[in-house]
């Protein structure tokens, strides 16, 4: 276990494309699998084979915000998390809302889906489908189906 | 590159968990794996709200899927059932097969909402069985005759909401006794009882009471951190215990008939205090705050109030609201309490003004100086003030300084014109925003600025016998803002309010 000094303790966080990011170890523990490797294992560099660096630094700006210490429900906190989910595109947040997954970030989890489903609500099905590039696996026959079981929701 | 064929179900459940049905039903078509993801959904939300067809559409619905989850065994993390109205069904018995499902399959949150009707329905005694819930909100329910003798299985229960319920004391003291973990206790709109007991409950954290004929609450519960209670009736005697909870952080108390003494020996005993909102508690006359935490208070009444005196000594103090419809009390704030600059302080007022307000506005601002204040008026009735008194006060403009001042155009110009020239004597400025509750009138927005930029003009002539100069002296500068962020936060623009910013010399 690694010895708790005055000074901040200062963790290495490694992507699977080799990028290493300094992190403060109250930042880096926002995350249970990271607090859970430390705790078991007292490591200071951390790999995260699961992880690309660009969707690290972005998760490493989200716990760092909010590991200031103050509490979860102010008004700062909240504009950064708007601003800092509303400004990136599908693709980016399911990148996020996977590695927030991996690193066991719950409120960033909760956050993440909470946001997706408030842009999917107004999208079609076809403009979902671009949008989470999702290949539409059904038979004609299958999808008509469907659409008129539930002929309700599809008016 | 479908990578979000990669995107593990239960994230895609998550995301479906927060749509509707509706739109969670029209995800299930995206692809084999997102309809796989949302026939074995563990979040079930059925709201008759949101449900575009007929009651018994809606009941077959959620029947159908019920059954369909209880024959594969799937699991049920969370069950919503929102029900509107109902169309003379047996939901009784409905309601009976779904708990029962809902429990096999692990529900650990259940949601019922029932519509609210003079004879409720009786819940279900399968529930009592769900030793795996955690949460529990129920709405326009009753409990059976047989409640208190049942055994209830609620162990695992943490939230616990009861919403137009009706149970007496024996039934709640049961209730509670059966829910050792609990840690958030709401009772909303339920009646059937007067006093509200609670004994020695560690865990409780949130608890939340509205009930109609409450006359007294007690409880004891030391980790109780926030506590919200409103009372039905204005002028019953009342009591409220809260002894053991010294961790209190949040307290609001709405239509609570305390008089000061009570509402002292309350309040002193919390050192830990941070939010404290008085609603509509009209006994009030003279409080006296030594809470060192409280971060932010709020006083709002739409009923007359008489609060003579609030004397602070706070220097934690982040926000003071303070909405009442005519009147301000004085405010005292002790040597050491200093307000920060990023203190939000809001007087708003909606009623007859009199000149005392005004008054008591002027020494409200000398005293809190360096902070940002916002004041709104919304006033439609006559004033009963005349220029001549307000020259009797003293203004100094440093201490007059009001970052936004928000005036709402009911009535005539002419009263308009009157309530205008009473808070310039009164305060100054630096935003004014000008606005009609539906948008802006562009005549009156061109009479306003007559008002204050061109009507400057005979400055020179209209205080040559006083000594003490009006206003319009020291008015140096009018703009008009087209769009604006104020304190609160929002952006308005010059479709919903005409604003102004005011440069005084």
């Amino acid at each position: 276990m690694s010895t708790k000094s005055q000074e901040k303790q200062l963790i290495t966080l490694k992507s699977w494309d080799e990028e290493e990011f300094v992190v403060e170890e109250s930042v880096a523990v926002k995350s249970e699998t990271i607090k859970n490797i430390i705790e078991d294992c007292g490591l200071e560099l951390i790999p995260l084979p699961n992880v690309d660096g660009k969707t690290l630094a972005k998760v490493i700006e989200y716990c760092t915000k909010h590991s200031t210490g103050s509490n979860d429900d102010s008004e700062d906190l909240k504009k950064f998390d708007d601003e800092f989910l509303d400004s990136k595109e599908i693709p980016v947040l399911i990148d996020i809302v996977l590695a927030a997954n991996y690193l066991n970030i719950e409120s960033l989890v909760e956050k993440i889906c909470t946001k997706i489903a408030d842009r999917i609500k107004d999208m079609s099905v076809e403009e979902v489908r671009e949008a989470f590039k999702i290949e539409n696996d059904f038979t004609p026959e299958e999808e008509k189906k469907i659409r008129n079981e539930h002929a309700w929701a599809f008016e | 590159m479908a990578w979000t064929s990669q995107l593990p179900e239960f994230i895609i459940q998550r995301i479906q968990s927060f749509l509707s049905t509706k739109e969670a039903v029209r995800c299930s078509v995206l692809s084999t794996a997102w309809h796989q993801a949302w026939s074995t959904s563990p979040f079930l939300v059925f709201n008759q709200n949101l449900f575009e067809d007929t009651t018994s559409r809606f009941l077959n619905f959620v029947d159908t899927n019920l059954m369909r989850y209880s024959s594969n065994n799937i699991r049920i993390n969370l069950l919503c059932i929102i029900v509107v109205t109902l169309s003379g069904t047996n939901l009784t018995s409905l309601l009976d097969k779904w708990l029962q499902i809902a429990i096999e399959c692990g529900v650990k949150q259940l949601y019922l909402s029932l519509p609210q009707v003079n004879s409720l329905h009786t819940l279900p005694a399968t529930i009592y069985e769900a030793a795996s819930l955690k949460f529990l909100d129920l709405a326009s329910f009753k409990f059976d005759n047989n409640f208190l003798t049942r055994t209830i299985k609620f162990n695992s229960l943490r939230y616990l909401a009861l919403h137009y319920v009706y149970l007496d004391e024996l039934m709640i003291h049961k209730l509670i006794f059966s829910c050792p973990l609990i840690e958030t206790l709401i009772l909303d709109c339920c009646s059937g009882f007067q006093r509200f007991q609670l004994t020695s409950h560690h865990a409780l954290k949130v608890f939340h009471i509205y009930a109609k004929e409450i006359q007294a609450v007690e409880i004891d519960a030391p980790s109780l951190q926030s506590f919200t209670c409103k009372f039905g009736r204005w002028t019953l005697p009342c009591a409220i215990k809260t002894d053991s909870s010294k961790h209190l952080r949040n307290l609001c108390l709405k239509a609570v008939p305390i008089n000061d003494v009570f509402f002292h020996n309350l309040v002193s005993k919390l050192p830990f205090l941070e939010n404290l909102n008085l609603q509509n508690c009209t006994s009030l006359r003279r409080i006296n705050l030594l809470n060192h935490q409280l971060k932010h208070l709020a006083i709002n009444s739409n009923l007359p109030m008489q609060m003579d005196w609030i004397e602070m000594n706070t220097w934690n103090l982040q926000s003071l609201h303070y909405h009442s419809l005519n009147e301000l009390p004085y405010f005292t704030f002790s040597n050491n309490t200093s307000l920060q600059m990023s203190s939000c302080l809001a007087l708003i007022c909606y009623g007859d003004l009199h000149f005392s307000w005004f008054c008591k506005l002027f020494d409200f601002l000398k005293k809190t100086g360096h902070c940002k204040v916002q004041i709104r008026v919304q006033s439609h009735a006559r004033l009963t003030v005349n220029t001549a008194e307000f020259r009797a006060i003293p203004v100094a403009i440093q201490h007059s300084q009001v970052e936004e001042l928000w005036v709402n155009i009911w009535s005539s110009r002419s009263t308009f014109e009157t309530l205008l020239e009473g808070l310039f004597w009164s305060c100054r400025p630096k935003y004014l925003m000008v606005y009609l509750n539906n948008g802006v009138d562009n005549m009156f927005v061109d009479f306003v600025r007559e008002k204050l930029i061109l009507e400057r003009r005979d400055v020179l002539n209209c205080c040559h016998r006083f000594h003490i100069k009006c206003w319009r002296h020291f008015l140096a500068d009018v703009k008009i803002v087209s769009s604006y962020e104020t304190l609160s936060g929002e952006s308005v623009d010059e479709t919903t309010v005409s604003c102004f910013e005011l440069n005084w010399v």
